[in-house]
């Protein structure tokens, strides 16, 4: 269980059909001081570059930014993944892109940036899965909880589509199972 | 295969040891994941196993080429070979000879310009020029072949910057095989070296260097993309990817020719002013 003490270097948070609401009511409703940077792997259409982030920013109280390649994460930052392109996190907390084989027949793949995440950040990792209609981002968001990070998933009742979290559920046991409000109100709760 | 940074460390040693496998200076993240792919194509399942087999010509060849990411597909982000075709290639300065494409890994960067040169009727003027330190990636360049998984997005990319379906016209295919025809490939030219140690073209008046530098650590990126735009002709373009950033050292002089498809033009040479 999610101990109020713990504090986490990173959210990661997937989605796809579905999700750009999901998201954009999550980024409305959090804090506007909220430090801790969020990376966010979102299936996207490969040749429309524009249009998503400018989207999500309209509501959203957090900076949010398509970064480029070797870009810093900085706090109070969300960081969309391109589109057409992987997002993984180096080791030294940038961001590093690639144009590597889709994965799960997606590029960005929510997988690849769950599991550099994991790798980089391990207990320091909260990683989020949204609704969604394949099953890319479930085994990523195990490598969070193999890396003793903390896991939530959305549930499955409130997704337009519930593939992607019930993949997830398949797969193992998340740490939480949270209704979108109920996840900006654990978001909300882990300012200092 | 999972593999930690010191087991990172220790392969690239070892693959420094060989021509053409300098990867010292090449992001973890990727090292860590490509290493890994390599690992599971060749069912290795210990570094001293991978390091032992470097010793074989063949399998050094077969590692050289799956560190390459191939390209994603032909004519990726319309908009950037719109804005090449029209604002840079009838533009390269004079005494341009070569058009250059440094580390191709597949083809379909280099395919992609000479089919755009060849309905400019510009094909003829320049060499279209790529490179690539493997031996198998550069035959199979100069054979015409593409990825045939990439073939509906190429398309589909082929349609959405030129407005007409004519891409079917450019393809062939033979036993399975997707190849471009030979009016395209007869136009391309593919050497072996390798970008930072052999000496570069010269008389290069433009160079598409997209998503190559994004494998590479921030110093190496910085080293690579300063040495490329050092190479052109003034008045010569550089291309990068449409997420990655020319260094900072470089960056002032640079005259911004579109700035969201990130291409560039350097600077042509200053006139000395003071007479006698």
């Amino acid at each position: 269980m999610h101990n109020p003490e713990h504090s986490y270097k990173i959210i990661v948070m997937g989605g796809s059909a579905g999700s750009f609401s999901v998201v954009s009511g999550i980024l409305s409703k959090l804090d506007p001081n909220f430090k801790i940077p969020i990376i966010l792997s979102l299936h996207r259409l490969k040749h429309v570059r524009s249009g998503l982030s400018e989207g999500l920013s309209l509501n959203s109280k957090i900076k949010v930014v398509e970064p480029n390649d070797k870009e810093k994460i900085e706090p109070n930052r969300v960081y969309l993944a391109p589109s057409n392109y992987h997002m993984f996190i180096e080791i030294d907390g940038s961001i590093a892109l690639s144009t590597e084989e889709s994965h799960n027949h997606s590029r960005p793949s929510i997988d690849y940036t769950l599991m550099s995440a994991a790798y980089v950040y391990r207990e320091k990792a909260l990683g989020i899965l949204l609704t969604g209609a394949n099953k890319d981002g479930a085994k990523g968001l195990k490598s969070i909880a193999d890396n003793r990070g903390y896991t939530i998933v959305q549930d499955p009742v409130t997704c337009d589509i519930d593939t992607m979290p019930k993949s997830a559920l398949q797969l193992f046991c998340p740490d939480e199972i949270l209704s979108p409000s109920e996840i900006v109100q654990f978001l909300n709760s882990l300012q200092p | 295969m999972n593999l930690g940074i010191n087991d990172i460390r220790e392969i690239t040693s070892a693959m420094s040891a060989y021509t053409n496998m300098d990867y010292t200076e090449y992001a973890l993240s990727f090292l860590k994941r490509r290493l890994a792919y390599i690992f599971d194509q060749f069912n290795i399942r210990k570094v001293g196993t991978f390091i032992e087999a470097l010793s074989k010509n063949d399998f050094r060849e077969h590692v050289i080429k799956l560190m390459f990411v191939e390209n994603s597909e032909m004519f990726r982000d319309p908009a950037f070979w719109r804005s090449l075709r029209d604002n840079v290639l009838l533009n390269l300065p004079e005494g341009t000879q070569n058009i250059w494409v440094p580390d191709e890994p597949s083809g379909e960067e280099i395919f992609s310009l000479a089919i755009i040169l060849h309905e400019m009727n510009q094909a003829g003027k320049y060499n279209i020029l790529c490179s690539n330190p493997s031996t198998s990636i550069c035959a199979s360049i100069r054979e015409g072949r593409i990825n045939a998984s990439h073939l509906d997005v190429s398309q589909t990319n082929y349609k959405r910057l030129e407005n007409r379906d004519r891409f079917n016209e450019y393809i062939k295919k033979e036993n399975g095989t997707v190849l471009l025809t030979e009016n395209i490939t007869s136009q391309v030219n593919c050497e072996e070296f390798d970008i930072i140690k052999n000496n570069k073209p010269d008389k290069t008046g433009l160079i598409i260097f997209r998503n190559k530098a994004i494998y590479y650590n921030t110093k190496k990126a910085e080293k690579t993309l300063t040495e490329l735009y050092n190479n052109l002709l003034p008045g010569g373009y550089i291309a990068i990817g449409v997420k990655e950033k020319m260094p900072l050292s470089i960056n002032d002089e640079l005259i911004v020719v579109d700035k969201s498809e990130k291409i560039y033009q350097k600077p042509q040479l200053k006139r000395n002013s003071h007479h006698a």
